[in-house]
């Protein structure tokens, strides 16, 4: 009888998309707005904080997870991330870094958790084996401590070293 | 659709993770290993070295002395309390470390504990069992220690263990005995990952097992090496118990082809992705019911290494509509001819021969 109800989402950079209501209740942004506006035939719903690049995947992603739930991924995370994501997730995640950084944004501005889970083990599997200047390298982070700051931490630091 | 182009201010911006809000920022961390989460990350910047005091910790240690251990659960209480799963598996704390940890009212965020092959003995497991603080333990690892039934007894009847989803009790009670406590416990009933490798538990043991209630949450199922035959999976396949099991393993066991029979027609058996059956009595007729199977259509991962097939059953599976769903498959050291009488091109002998075989290598398969 009827239709596949619709939901039409604007980004910031002012793309609209048209997505089935049921994929992008993934959201659950979205998901509780839905739930206090009118039953508007394709309810318009901006997200001001998302580029369409990044709305098209997030979009892409909940296409695909609607149907096909992720598995929870552990934590800690055992190996790398591609050891343990289905193979659409690990072709999902080819992408380059300043995507992810935004993916993980989007997914937690919408509140996906599943993909926010997803990216951020991402990151995490990114940021594994890596000294701190590598990992500052890697993700421009300034590094604010004096030598003998530094020094310090690393004295406090040394229960963790695997015996 | 037109595309935003970005400044060139805010593609610098977004390439850093500065621009991540310090929830997220702690979820990261999350995923990481005490040693990279504090070793590393908290090195990098003042901002990451406070979040990180925050984040729940994942530690583990190879070897510990008992003097680190009192400081990591009960001295430092700032460390202790953010810790979210402790690894001391193979680190040989005995019952005098699980008492330490057991009474360390710290431990009240502790979410998984992994003691495997550490000489634990009943009285320890008895330190556990009693211990409230280790109330939202939700993974529980004791394979291989030196406790036996009465450990068990004290596990399953403790209500403190009512959150445990995974269970790990390979090689300790030897017999089904041993599996009736756990399927009779009013508290395991949670329980979603269940391994009792080597512990002799036999048909009698999968019995307890598949007719409980209590286990009907169970993904994933291992029981290698317990003289299980074919009687056994009878009781798997006819149990809607089983019905969200993914993971099966029943390597070093006593199942024959007609053991598969029951499993490859069982309707409750449709959710199951992985199937590791190394190490049976497994022939061709068994390679023909997992092939001619309507119900094992999500089955991506089949281990049939070191059976009794010969060429006909590799040619039933190939032949089959497994094929078109299976990513991993391994049929090494089974009766098959290396290179002679195979309809089957190169690729496949490769298969044959070798202990592990990737998708990529399924895909020259055709």
């Amino acid at each position: 009888m009827s239709e596949t109800k619709q939901v039409e989402l604007t980004s910031k950079d002012k793309v609209s998309f048209k997505v089935d209501r049921d994929v992008i209740l993934m959201s659950g942004l979205v998901k509780d707005m839905l739930e206090e506006g009118d039953e508007d035939e394709t309810p318009i719903i901006p997200i001001p904080n998302v580029d369409s690049k990044p709305l098209q995947k997030v979009i892409e992603y909940c296409q695909y997870h609607h149907k096909e739930p992720a598995q929870e991924i552990e934590k800690p995370l055992k190996g790398k991330i591609e050891d343990v994501i289905c193979d659409w997730d690990k072709k999902f995640l080819e992408i380059d870094q300043s995507l992810l950084i935004e993916l993980i944004m989007a997914a937690n501005y919408l509140n996906i958790k599943d993909l926010l889970d997803l990216t951020c083990a991402k990151v995490a599997s990114m940021i594994k084996g890596k000294s701190p200047e590598q990992i500052r390298e890697m993700f421009g982070i300034e590094n604010d401590f004096t030598p003998e700051e530094e020094a310090k931490i690393r004295e406090e630091n040394k229960w963790c070293e695997e015996a | 659709m037109s595309q935003a182009v970005p400044s060139s201010l805010m593609i610098t911006l977004i390439e850093s993770v500065s621009v991540l809000s310090d929830d997220v920022l702690c979820l990261i961390f999350q995923f990481l290993e005490a040693k990279y989460c504090i070793g590393s990350c908290s090195l990098t910047c003042k901002k990451w070295h406070q979040l990180t005091k925050s984040v729940p910790l994942h530690v583990k240690y190879f070897r510990i002395n008992y003097s680190d251990l009192v400081r990591v659960v009960s001295t430092d209480q700032k460390l202790a309390l953010n810790l979210s799963s402790l690894d001391l598996n193979g680190a040989e704390i005995k019952d005098r470390g699980v008492k330490c940890i057991a009474e360390s009212e710290f431990m009240v965020n502790l979410k998984a504990l992994y003691l495997g092959s550490n000489k634990i003995g009943d009285e320890g497991v008895k330190y556990l069992a009693e211990s409230e603080y280790l109330k939202n333990l939700q993974t529980l690892d004791l394979y291989f220690n030196e406790f036996r039934l009465d450990g068990v007894k004290y596990l399953t009847q403790s209500p403190f263990m009512s959150n445990l989803r995974k269970l790990i009790l390979s090689a300790t009670f030897y017999g089904a005995e041993g599996v009736k406590c756990i399927v009779e416990s009013p508290y395991l009933t949670n329980l979603q990952i269940l391994d009792l490798d080597r512990n002799k538990i036999g048909n009698e043991g999968l019995e307890y097992i598949t007719s409980s209630q209590s286990m009907s949450n169970l993904r994933v199922l291992s029981l290698s090496d317990n003289t299980i035959r074919n009687l056994g999976l009878k009781y798997i396949a006819e149990s809607q118990y089983m019905s969200n099991l993914e993971e099966l393993t029943l390597k070093s066991n006593e199942i024959g082809d007609e053991g598969i029979k029951y499993i490859a027609e069982s309707q409750f058996m449709s959710k199951l992705g992985k199937l590791f059956l190394t190490t049976n009595f497994i022939g061709n007729a068994g390679a023909k019911y997992l092939s001619d199977s309507q119900y094992l259509s999500n089955l991506h991962t089949l281990d049939l290494s070191s059976n009794q097939l010969d060429d006909d059953g590799v040619n039933y599976i190939n032949e089959s509509n497994l094929m078109s769903h299976l990513t991993f498959l391994n049929l090494s050291n089974n009766n098959t001819s290396n290179n002679k009488n195979l309809a089957l091109d190169n690729s496949v002998i490769f298969v044959l021969c070798c202990v592990v075989l990737g998708k990529t290598l399924c895909s020259c398969w055709f």
